[in-house]
């Protein structure tokens, strides 16, 4: 799933360095210290909200199957047809036959990961129909030909003047870059857009399998405008946004928009159940609802089922200090963030984003800003492993009691990224050759990791170690460079090894010669 | 938060910091004079344009259409044959709340026959009757509520309303009115108007 528009580069690394270079972007990624602290506010204000939202997704992970032909089920008693897609080339194919019977030549769009996530407005649109994003930062990007950077906040990565002139170049006359005119020229704009549409295309933030009902969390109505007017409305969701039980939403709901937003609820919650009822004026004449699969049910029973927890309320995004520094694009992904470096990899079967897990510190910042407690530092660990082996990431072969265990690294995950060993990672190294400081780097490391399996090697290498650091006139404890260790010391600083080493106070305090 | 004058008044208070502006609580021939004059003071009225108004518990209750039909605003209703169009150029919607939640300052709506989804969003003026004995304390309050009342199935829609259109798009910072009403005018009516929901 690449994006096709990106910030330049082949790698994560270049994409990198060409963001951070970009002064325009760096000073449109500021505007992220707005909701720095959002998702900080939901775990101290409500930690049982949070328990309670990390219980109800694990459940649905567990129950999976069974939820999924419930809510099937519900939907189909109300009148709607349920579509189950394997691949986003299906789901695609659903969408167009059906506008193809339908006739449908204008779609109004409200936001939606999982319609990125199947190109659809593209698809769309190369197949001549008319496909308008109408959430007011989409508008904006689909105007300007990129895709969002950000997946509650898509033109993040723009300023507003930059948008001003997106915006003036459509309207034909310079706009001037103000919220307020900006936002009341997109409403004359968009108005008469929503009445003349035929179909209206959201996602879903929830399905409920109890109810059949649809659940929409927005703020700007478009999305109310897209399930109102058009008579044939489609919904893309992904399996995994269903939940059991209508009261469900009594967390789920509150949990998912202080994530995103802040907000104790979001201005619009549409719940829709079924297509319009007689004696109805409006809603949808037909309800369709796409249950994409994409490779989510592959992940269940594996280390990785806990992703599918995830709610999109883009908290791992906003504290991430990778994603505050590069934004969305430079991941050439539709999912950017904690989130995308764990998804996409796994979506695509590793297909594609294999560099992504790669481009974090590992700070754990995402792991605690999650309402739903996803372990996103540890997944990315454990991907960096199972990826070094080409095809898809190892552990998703590994099914059933015990797949889900912690990663087999120290807990802190604050290990050098690369080469240690874990029961998963003894696969060959890539095909493609790795640059030659990483391939030297994966050998100091690997005989770090034989060295320290046994008392008499951890000692010697501890020993080896100072002499080493000693020679290389490490000072006030920190080592600027090692041999065998170079990229890693590149932008790091190794601490020198303490002396005397701590084995040798601990037995000369047992000896009585050294007290603390 | 079970004292109902201290629901009313953190109702209140969440509605007005979501940009609602909140009326009352009046009576209900007073909440009627109010309608219209709020209708009237944005367009709607004799000679002006039209009132869009949903035919709900609420306004039917408190004989709304009459009322304005009695003040001379035209008022456009879906049993209307150009109501679709109309509705476009419709200067308000006036719908009532089935209940509302003081913790948010959310408006529970529930369209279905003869009150269209429609009325509350594409008029750039919402006017909402609100009963004050259906505003609950909190979110689950709300949920477990429009839970119980579905014996049949929940209502086909149940919209929230917080307060004006709102994006936050543009730099992060809220800006109103953007693709629902800009503004949104809240009518607290006094106790007593029956059960809530449908």
């Amino acid at each position: 799933m690449p994006h096709g528009i990106v910030t330049p580069g082949a790698t994560i690394k270049e994409r990198a360095a060409a963001a951070v270079a970009d002064p325009q972007l760096q000073r449109a990624l500021r505007n992220l210290d707005i909701r720095l602290h959002t998702a900080g506010r939901v775990q101290s204000e409500s930690p049982e909200l949070k328990d309670r939202a990390a219980a109800i997704r694990r459940e649905v992970i567990a129950n999976l199957e069974p939820l999924l032909d419930q809510l099937q089920a519900s939907l189909e008693a109300l009148g709607a047809v349920v579509h189950r897609c394997a691949t986003p080339e299906d789901a695609r194919a659903v969408v167009l036959d059906l506008a193809r019977r339908e006739g449908v030549r204008r779609v109004v769009k409200s936001k939606s990961m999982a319609t990125e996530e199947i190109d659809l407005a593209d698809t769309l649109a190369a197949n001549g129909i008319d496909a308008l994003e109408t959430d007011l930062g989409e508008y904006i990007v689909q105007l300007a030909g990129e895709r969002p950077s950000h997946i509650i906040t898509p033109v993040i990565h723009k300023t507003l003047p930059q948008i001003a002139d997106v915006m003036s170049t459509e309207a034909g006359e310079a706009l001037p870059a103000e919220r307020e005119e900006l936002t009341a020229w997109a409403r004359t704009r968009l108005r008469p857009r929503f009445a003349a549409a035929e179909m209206g295309i959201t996602g879903a933030n929830y399905a409920i399998a109890e109810t059949g009902t649809i659940v929409l969390v927005t703020n700007e109505g478009n999305g109310r405008y897209c399930t109102t007017l058009p008579r044939i409305q489609v919904v893309v969701a992904g399996i995994e946004k269903v939940l059991p039980r209508f009261a469900d939403l009594a967390t789920m709901l509150p949990v998912l928009t202080r994530s995103a937003t802040g907000q104790g609820l979001s201005n619009y919650v549409a719940m829709l159940t079924g297509p319009r009822r007689p004696g109805e004026t409006d809603g949808p004449e037909q309800l369709h609802v796409i249950l994409l699969d994409h490779n989510r049910r592959s992940l269940v029973g594996t280390a990785y089922e806990d992703m599918l927890a995830c709610i999109r309320c883009g908290a791992c995004l906003n504290v991430c200090p990778v994603y505050r520094r590069i934004g969305g694009h430079a991941y050439d992904s539709v999912y950017p963030g904690p989130m995308g470096k764990v998804l996409t990899p796994l979506l695509t079967a590793g297909e594609t984003g294999r560099d992504l897990p790669g481009a974090s510190s590992l700070c754990g910042a995402c792991t605690e800003a999650c309402p739903v407690e996803i372990p996103l530092a540890d997944l990315l660990v454990r991907l960096r492993a199972d990826l070094r082996a080409p095809g898809p990431p190892v552990a998703l072969a590994h099914r059933g009691p015990g797949a889900r265990g912690p990663v087999e690294a120290p807990a802190h995950g604050r290990l050098p990224g690369e080469g240690f060993a874990t029961p998963t990672s003894a696969a060959p190294l890539p095909a493609s050759a790795p640059p030659p400081g990483r391939s030297r780097r994966r050998t100091t490391f690997g005989i770090w990791a034989r060295a320290w399996e046994t008392p008499a090697g951890y000692r010697a290498s501890t020993a080896a170690a100072r002499w080493g650091a000693a020679l290389l006139g490490g000072r006030r404890g920190w080592l600027r460079r090692a041999p065998g260790l170079a990229g890693w010391t590149e932008s790091r600083d190794l601490p020198a090894p303490a002396a005397p080493r701590f084995r040798e106070r601990w037995a000369a305090r047992a000896a009585g010669r050294e007290t603390w | 938060m079970s004292d109902p004058a201290e629901i009313v008044a953190d109702y209140t208070a969440a509605a007005t910091a979501n940009a609602c502006r909140v009326h009352g609580p009046v009576g209900a021939p007073d909440a009627v004079t109010l309608v219209t004059a709020i209708v009237a003071a944005h367009g709607a009225g004799p000679g002006g344009a039209k009132a869009a108004v949903a035919d709900d518990r609420l306004t039917t209750a408190l004989g709304v259409t009459a009322a304005l039909t009695a003040a001379g605003t035209s008022v456009l209703s879906p049993d209307d044959p150009g109501w679709r169009t109309d509705l476009m150029r419709a200067a308000a919607g006036v719908t009532g709340a089935a209940l509302a939640v003081a913790q948010t300052g959310s408006l529970v709506l529930t369209p279905g026959p003869g009150a269209p989804r429609a009325t509350s969003l594409v008029p750039p003026v919402h006017v909402c009757l609100l009963a004050t004995d259906t505003i609950v304390a909190t979110i689950d309050d709300a949920i477990a509520r429009l839970g119980a009342c579905s014996p049949g199935g929940l209502p086909g829609a149940i919209t929230w309303v917080g307060g004006p259109s709102r994006t936050s798009d543009l730099e992060m910072r809220p800006t109103l009115g953007i693709h629902g009403p800009k503004t949104v005018e809240v009518v607290l009516v006094e106790g007593g108007i029956a059960e809530p929901g449908r």
